[in-house]
C-alpha cells in the first residue's frame, strides 16, 4: 500500500507544529528541574531508606520515581511514599512525601535519645550494610509490638476475621524474625 | 485481575520534621482513623485486601490536590496508572485519610469536601490525515489535508468519597471532536464499596464495559482501542457487582444495552408523564469478567450477552425494529517487561444473530482485538506503540456500513512531558487495511487510507 501523504502546505504546516513543539520542549527541558527532592536531616548522616531500599545518608537527593514507584513488591507496600530515616541514637523518623514536601527541600528532625552520638554510632548508622544502626534494633520489636497491638484491635472489634487476623500477624512476626538481620526482631 | 497491597503510608500522620507522637496519640488517632476505616482495616497493616473492580481515573488532579500528593503517585506517566493509581482507582478512589480533606463540621454524619472537587482534562491537536468523509448512499466525499483540531476535547471531571463506603465519579464532555453545543456525560455513578457487609462492590450509574479489561480513557496512545467501540462495550447505563474470590477478581454487571443517549417518555396513560424511560426495552446485557493473574500475566475473559437493534435500510444505516442477540467473548492480559515497559492484548470474539435486516436469518460472526506496548523512559518521555486489528467477518461484502469494522493499523506515540500534567503529543498512524471496492450500490468498505500524523497538547489540571 502506498500512502498518500498531505500535500506540502499540510507538510509545512505539521513541520512548523513539530519546530514550535521540540522548541517548547527544549526550553522547558532547561528550565524545569521536577522530580526530585533533597533530605536533609539533623542530625545529618541519617540513613534513609525508601521502598527500593537503602538510598544513602543524608543530605540527599532523590527522584520523586524513587519515591514513587510504577510497581513495588506487596511486601513493601508500606513503604510507598514514605521516607524512613535512621540514626544512631535517634527514634525512625518515617515521613509520608506530600506535594509540599516536593515543592521545597525537605528536612526531618529526628528525635534522639542520646545527646552524644558515638563515633561508632555513627559509622554504624551511615552504613548501607546489612547491620542496622546500633540504637535500632531495639525499636524494631516496639514497632512490630504497636503493629500487634492494632491488629488485636481489629480483631476484637470484628473488623477482620481471625483468619486475616493470623496471616497478617505470621507476617509481622516473620518480618521481625528474618527482616532485619539481627534477630531481634519478634 | 490483580489482587494488590494496599500501601497504608496515608493512614499515618508523620509531619514534617516530627517525630512519631507518643504511643497514647496514637491511639487516640487510630481510633479516630478506625471510624473512617472499617472497610479497609487491613490498609492500616499492609494487608492484602480484597480489591474492586477496574474503574478508571481519568486524569484527576483533583486527587492530587486533596491528598496533597504529587501526580508520580498515581501516574507512570499521565494519564496511565502506574501500580499504585490502579489500587487507589480499585479502592473507590479513596484514600485513608479522605476525611481530612473534608469540611471538618462537627458532624461526624456529614463529610462535606471543602472544596467543590473539579478538574479539568483538554487536548487540542494540528492533523495530517487522508481520512474521508464518504456517504455511503450517494458515494459524496469530503476531505482535508490538515485539520487543527482544537479543543479536540474539554471535559469536566469530579468525583469524592462522600461516605465511609460511597464515592462518586463523573466527567461531563463539553466539547469533544468538534461537537459543540451540547454536554455529554459518560462516567457517571455512585459506587458504594460493600454491599451490607458482604464484601461485594456495586456501582450504579454510566460506565464503560471495557473498563473491566482496559479502560481506554487512561491509555497513552491518541488512537483508540477501536475493537471496543465496534463491539459496542462502551458506555452504558447499569450496575456492576465485584467481588475477590480467591485469586479471582470476578465483575457482574447489568445494563439497559442501548447506550447512554436514548430515554423514551411515559404515555400509556395517553397523556404523556414527565418521566422518561431510559430503556427501550425490558431486555438487559448482562455481562461477566474473571481475571486473575497467571505468573507474571495479569490475565482475564470477558462474557457478556444482551439485544441489540438490528440494522435496516440503505448500506445498513438505520436502527431497525428488531432486537437481536449479541454475544460476545474476550480475552485479555497485560504484564510489565522490567520496570519501564508494559504490555496489553486483548481479543473480542462477536456473534450478531440475524443483525442484519437484509438477511435476518443468518448470523454474523466477527472478531478483533489490539495489543499495544508503553515504553517509558523516564519522567519526559513516554513512547507507545498500538496495533489494531479486526476483520468484518461475516459482515464482509454485505454492502453495509458494518465492512467498515475491519481495520488494520499500527500507531506510533511519542509524548512529551512538560510537566507531570501536561504533555506534547506526536503520533503517527499507519493503515495496512487493503482499500476495497463496494461490492453493491453502496459506498462501503474501506475506500480509503486512514493514515495521519498528530501534533498536540493534553493536559489535566
Amino acid at each position: 500500500m502506498r500512502a498518500h501523504w498531505p500535500g506540502t502546505r499540510s507538510r509545512r504546516h505539521a513541520g512548523a507544529a513539530l519546530l514550535l513543539l521540540a522548541a517548547s520542549a527544549s526550553v522547558h527541558a532547561q528550565a524545569l528541574q521536577v522530580g526530585t527532592l533533597r533530605i536533609e536531616s539533623t542530625p545529618s548522616a541519617a540513613e534513609v531508606e525508601l521502598i527500593g531500599g537503602k538510598a544513602g545518608t543524608t543530605p540527599l537527593t532523590v527522584s520523586e520515581r524513587d519515591i514513587y514507584p510504577n510497581s513495588y513488591p506487596d511486601a513493601r507496600a508500606a513503604l510507598y511514599g514514605m521516607v524512613t530515616l535512621r540514626h544512631a541514637g535517634c527514634e525512625p523518623l518515617q515521613h509520608r512525601v506530600t506535594l509540599d514536601d516536593l515543592k521545597q527541600d525537605l528536612h526531618l528532625r529526628l528525635d534522639c535519645v542520646a545527646a552524644k552520638v558515638t563515633p561508632a554510632a555513627r559509622a554504624a548508622a551511615t552504613s548501607t550494610a546489612v547491620s542496622p544502626p546500633t540504637a535500632s534494633p531495639p525499636d524494631l520489636p516496639q514497632q512490630r509490638l504497636r503493629q500487634l497491638q492494632v491488629l488485636q484491635e481489629l480483631l476484637d472489634e470484628g473488623l477482620i476475621s481471625p483468619a486475616e487476623e493470623q496471616r497478617v500477624r505470621r507476617r509481622i512476626l516473620q518480618t521481625g524474625a528474618g527482616g532485619d538481620g539481627t534477630g531481634s526482631g519478634g | 485481575m490483580k489482587r494488590i497491597n494496599f500501601p497504608p503510608f496515608l493512614a499515618r500522620h508523620a509531619e514534617a520534621g516530627m517525630p512519631a507522637p507518643p504511643p497514647h496519640r496514637r491511639v487516640r488517632r487510630r481510633r479516630r482513623l478506625r471510624a473512617l476505616l472499617r472497610t479497609v482495616p487491613l490498609l492500616l497493616l499492609g494487608a492484602w485486601l480484597a480489591l474492586l473492580p477496574t474503574q478508571e481515573a481519568s486524569a484527576m488532579p483533583e486527587f492530587a490536590r486533596r491528598y496533597n500528593l504529587s501526580c508520580a503517585a498515581c501516574h507512570s506517566a499521565f494519564p496511565r496508572l502506574n501500580k499504585f493509581g490502579e489500587v487507589f482507582a480499585k479502592n473507590n478512589m479513596r484514600l485513608p485519610n479522605w476525611m481530612e480533606a473534608a469540611a471538618q463540621l462537627g458532624d461526624d454524619r456529614l463529610a462535606l469536601p471543602d472544596h467543590v472537587p473539579l478538574a479539568i482534562r483538554a487536548q487540542a491537536y494540528v492533523q495530517g490525515r487522508q481520512g474521508k468523509a464518504i456517504d455511503p448512499i450517494s458515494g459524496a466525499r469530503q476531505s482535508a489535508a490538515t485539520d487543527f483540531q482544537s479543543p479536540y476535547l474539554l471535559k469536566l471531571l469530579s468525583s469524592a468519597p462522600l461516605s465511609k463506603n460511597i464515592t462518586y465519579y463523573f466527567y461531563a464532555i463539553m466539547a469533544e471532536k468538534g461537537g459543540n453545543g451540547e454536554i455529554v456525560v459518560e462516567d457517571a455513578w455512585f459506587r458504594h464499596a460493600d454491599i451490607f457487609g458482604s464484601g461485594i462492590g456495586m456501582m450504579l450509574g454510566q460506565f464503560s464495559l471495557s473498563d473491566s479489561m482496559f479502560p481506554r480513557e487512561v491509555r497513552l496512545p491518541f488512537q483508540d482501542y477501536m475493537v471496543y467501540r465496534m463491539a459496542g462495550v462502551t458506555y452504558d447505563r447499569g450496575v456492576l457487582f465485584d467481588r475477590d474470590i480467591g485469586r479471582f477478581g470476578i465483575d457482574l454487571g447489568f445494563t439497559n444495552g442501548n447506550g447512554i443517549t436514548d430515554n423514551f417518555k411515559i404515555n400509556g396513560t395517553g397523556y404523556s408523564r414527565p418521566d422518561r424511560m431510559f430503556d427501550n426495552d425490558s431486555s438487559k446485557t448482562t455481562f461477566a469478567h474473571i481475571g486473575t493473574d497467571i505468573g507474571p500475566v495479569a490475565m482475564g475473559v470477558f462474557g457478556a450477552a444482551g439485544k441489540q437493534r438490528g440494522a435496516a435500510g440503505p448500506a445498513g444505516m438505520n436502527k431497525s425494529q428488531r432486537n437481536t442477540d449479541k454475544r460476545i467473548v474476550g480475552l485479555d492480559a497485560a504484564g510489565d517487561i522490567g520496570a519501564d515497559t508494559h504490555w496489553y492484548a486483548q481479543y473480542l470474539w462477536n456473534r450478531w444473530d440475524g443483525f442484519l435486516d437484509a438477511d435476518p436469518t443468518r448470523n454474523y460472526r466477527w472478531s478483533g482485538g489490539f495489543a499495544g506496548v508503553d515504553w517509558i523512559p523516564g519522567d519526559r518521555w513516554a513512547f507507545s506503540a498500538l496495533y489494531n486489528y479486526a476483520g468484518a467477518g461475516d459482515l464482509a461484502h454485505t454492502n453495509t456500513i458494518y465492512e467498515g469494522i475491519a481495520i488494520n493499523s499500527l500507531s506510533l506515540t511519542a509524548s512529551y512531558y512538560f510537566m507531570r500534567n501536561i504533555k506534547g503529543v506526536m503520533e503517527v498512524n499507519v493503515d495496512f487495511q487493503n482499500k476495497t471496492k463496494p461490492t453493491g450500490p453502496y459506498f462501503t468498505g474501506h475506500l480509503n487510507s486512514e493514515n495521519y500524523i498528530l501534533f498536540g497538547f493534553d493536559t489535566a489540571f
